[in-house]
C-alpha cells in the first residue's frame, strides 16, 4: 500500500467519524434531551419573574412621558403596576383628613369600599389614630380606589356617597359615613346600595333627599376617578394602598392589609425621617 | 408506598431540617411578597436601627391573618409545607442516586413551584403577582372571570406539589435493579 492510500484510508476514517458523530447527534435529538423540559420550564419561569418584577418596579412616570425631538406627547392613562409612590399627589385642602393636616407623617390611603381587606384594615388605622393622632404626629388622608374589575358599579358609586356625605356635613361626615360603612356594609359587592347608602346618610343626620340628589348627579364621578388614576400613579395595584410620606418627603407603601405592628414600625421610621 | 418513602426520608434530622426550613422560607416569601420594595427601603434605610428592621420584617409575618382570606391562607401555608417536604425529597433521592431526577418529576416540581408563586401572590384585592402579568399581555380583567379570583393558581400549585411528592416517593420506592419481563 502506498502513503497516497494510506492517506486517503485515514480521510475515509475521519469522514466515517463525522458521519456517526451527527447520526448520534440526531438520534438524541430524535430521542429528546431529558433536560429539555425542565430547562424549559426554568428559563419560562425566570422570564415570567422578570417580567413581573419589571412590571412592578417600573417607576416611568407616564405622565411626564415624551418621546423623540421633544415634543410632548399626550400621556398614556397610567396602569396597574407602573407607577411609585413618589408620584403621590400632595396633601391638599381638598383631601379628606383625618387628625392634624399639618402631621409630621401623612398616611394617604387609597381604598375601596366593597374590599373586604380594607374593611379589615380601616380599624387598623383607626388604632394608628387612637396612637398617633391624638398628639398631632399623624394624619390619616382618605382617597378612592375603586376596584371596578372586582367590585364593578357598587363600588364607585360607594365613594361618590361617601363625597356627597362629605359635601352635605363636611370633613366630618365624609369620616363618619366611612367609619359606618365599613362597620356595617359586608363588602364583595355584596352592599344593597339601594337601601344601605340613604340608611347611613340618615344615621349621621343628613338631608336624605338631598344626599339622593347628590348620589344621582354624578356631579363626584370626576373626583372619584381623579383619585382613582392618583392611585395608579403611586403605584397602587390593589387595596388597600397606603402612602405613609415622612417629614421630609419620603414615600413608604404598604401593599395589603398588613397588620398594626407593621404599620406602626413604618410610621416611627418615618417619625426619624427629617 | 408514600408514607414509607416518607418514613424513610424523614428518619433522617438532616432531611426534616430541610424541608422545615425551605416551608418556612418559602413562608416568610408569601408573607413578604406584596411588600418587597418597602422591605429593600427599610432594610437599606440609614436611620433604621437593626432592631427596627428586624421587627418590621418580623411583623410583616402577622399579614397572614389581616392580609389573607382563610381560605388563601390555608393553600399558602400548604404550598409553603409541601414545597419544603418536595425539596427534602428530591434531594434525598439525588442523593440516594447521585444522578439527576427524571424529567417527570424535576418537571412537576418547577409546574408546582410556578403554580405555587402565582397562587401565593393573591392577597389583598386585586391579584399581586399575576395582575401585573397579566396586564402586560392585556389580559387584567381574566382574573375577575376566575370563579375564585385568581386563587385557583394557589389550589394548582398544592395539587402539582402533591402529584411531584407522589412521583419523589414512587422513585425513592423503585428498586436500584431492573425489572425481569416475563411472558
Amino acid at each position: 500500500m502506498t502513503n497516497e492510500n494510506y492517506q486517503n484510508t485515514d480521510e475515509e476514517i475521519q469522514e466515517l467519524e463525522s458521519r456517526l458523530k451527527t447520526l448520534k447527534q440526531q438520534s438524541r435529538g430524535d430521542k429528546g434531551n431529558p433536560y429539555t423540559i425542565p430547562v424549559a420550564i426554568l428559563v419560562a419561569g425566570v422570564l415570567i419573574a422578570g417580567a413581573v418584577f419589571y412590571s412592578a418596579g417600573n417607576s416611568t412616570n407616564p405622565q411626564t412621558a415624551s418621546v423623540g425631538n421633544n415634543i410632548p406627547q399626550q400621556a398614556p392613562p397610567p396602569s396597574f403596576g407602573s407607577g411609585s409612590s413618589d408620584n403621590v399627589k400632595p396633601v391638599s385642602s381638598e383631601d379628606h383628613i383625618r387628625g392634624n393636616p399639618n402631621a409630621p407623617v401623612k398616611i394617604v390611603e387609597f381604598s375601596d369600599f366593597e374590599c373586604p381587606f380594607c374593611k379589615r384594615f380601616h380599624p387598623t388605622m383607626q388604632q394608628v389614630m387612637e396612637e398617633y393622632g391624638k398628639d398631632g404626629k399623624v394624619a390619616w388622608i382618605y382617597r378612592h380606589f375603586p376596584l371596578d374589575q372586582l367590585h364593578p358599579v357598587k363600588a364607585r358609586k360607594e365613594a361618590v356617597a361617601a363625597e356627597c356625605a362629605g359635601e352635605l356635613g363636611g370633613n366630618d361626615a365624609f369620616w363618619k359615613y366611612t367609619d359606618r360603612f365599613f362597620e356595617l356594609t359586608p363588602s364583595n359587592n355584596q352592599t344593597d346600595i339601594d337601601t344601605v347608602l340613604p340608611q347611613i346618610a340618615r344615621e349621621i343626620g343628613l338631608d336624605a333627599t338631598k344626599f339622593n340628589a347628590c348620589l344621582g348627579s354624578g356631579k363626584y364621578n370626576d373626583h372619584v376617578e381623579s383619585d382613582y388614576q392618583d392611585s395608579l400613579a403611586s403605584g397602587g395595584t390593589g387595596t388597600p394602598y397606603s402612602v405613609v410620606i415622612a417629614p421630609n418627603g419620603k414615600t413608604f407603601a404598604i401593599t395589603g392589609a398588613q397588620p398594626y405592628a407593621s404599620v406602626k414600625s413604618i410610621i416611627e421610621l418615618a417619625l426619624k425621617e427629617k | 408506598m408514600i408514607i414509607a418513602a416518607l418514613k424513610q426520608v424523614f428518619s433522617s434530622v438532616r432531611y426534616l431540617a430541610l424541608a422545615g426550613v425551605t416551608g418556612f422560607a418559602v413562608f416568610v416569601f408569601s408573607a413578604w411578597l406584596p411588600n418587597l420594595g418597602l422591605i429593600a427601603k427599610v432594610v437599606r434605610s440609614s436611620t433604621a436601627s437593626l432592631s427596627d428592621k428586624l421587627t418590621f420584617l418580623v411583623s410583616l409575618l402577622g399579614s397572614i391573618q389581616t392580609n389573607f382570606t382563610f381560605f388563601s391562607a390555608s393553600y399558602t401555608i400548604a404550598i409553603a409545607a409541601l414545597f419544603g417536604i418536595n425539596v427534602a425529597m428530591v434531594v434525598y433521592y439525588f442523593e440516594q442516586r447521585k444522578q439527576l431526577v427524571k424529567q417527570a418529576g424535576v418537571a412537576a416540581s418547577f409546574g408546582g413551584l410556578m403554580s405555587g408563586i402565582f397562587g401565593i401572590g393573591c392577597a389583598a384585592c386585586g391579584t399581586l403577582v399575576l395582575g401585573p402579568l397579566l396586564s402586560l399581555v392585556g389580559a387584567g380583567g381574566l382574573i375577575a372571570l376566575l370563579p375564585f379570583g385568581g386563587q385557583e393558581f394557589g389550589i394548582a400549585g398544592v395539587g402539582l406539589l402533591s402529584f411531584s411528592i407522589f412521583l419523589t416517593a414512587k422513585k425513592i420506592r423503585d428498586p436500584l435493579v431492573c425489572n425481569i419481563n416475563s411472558k
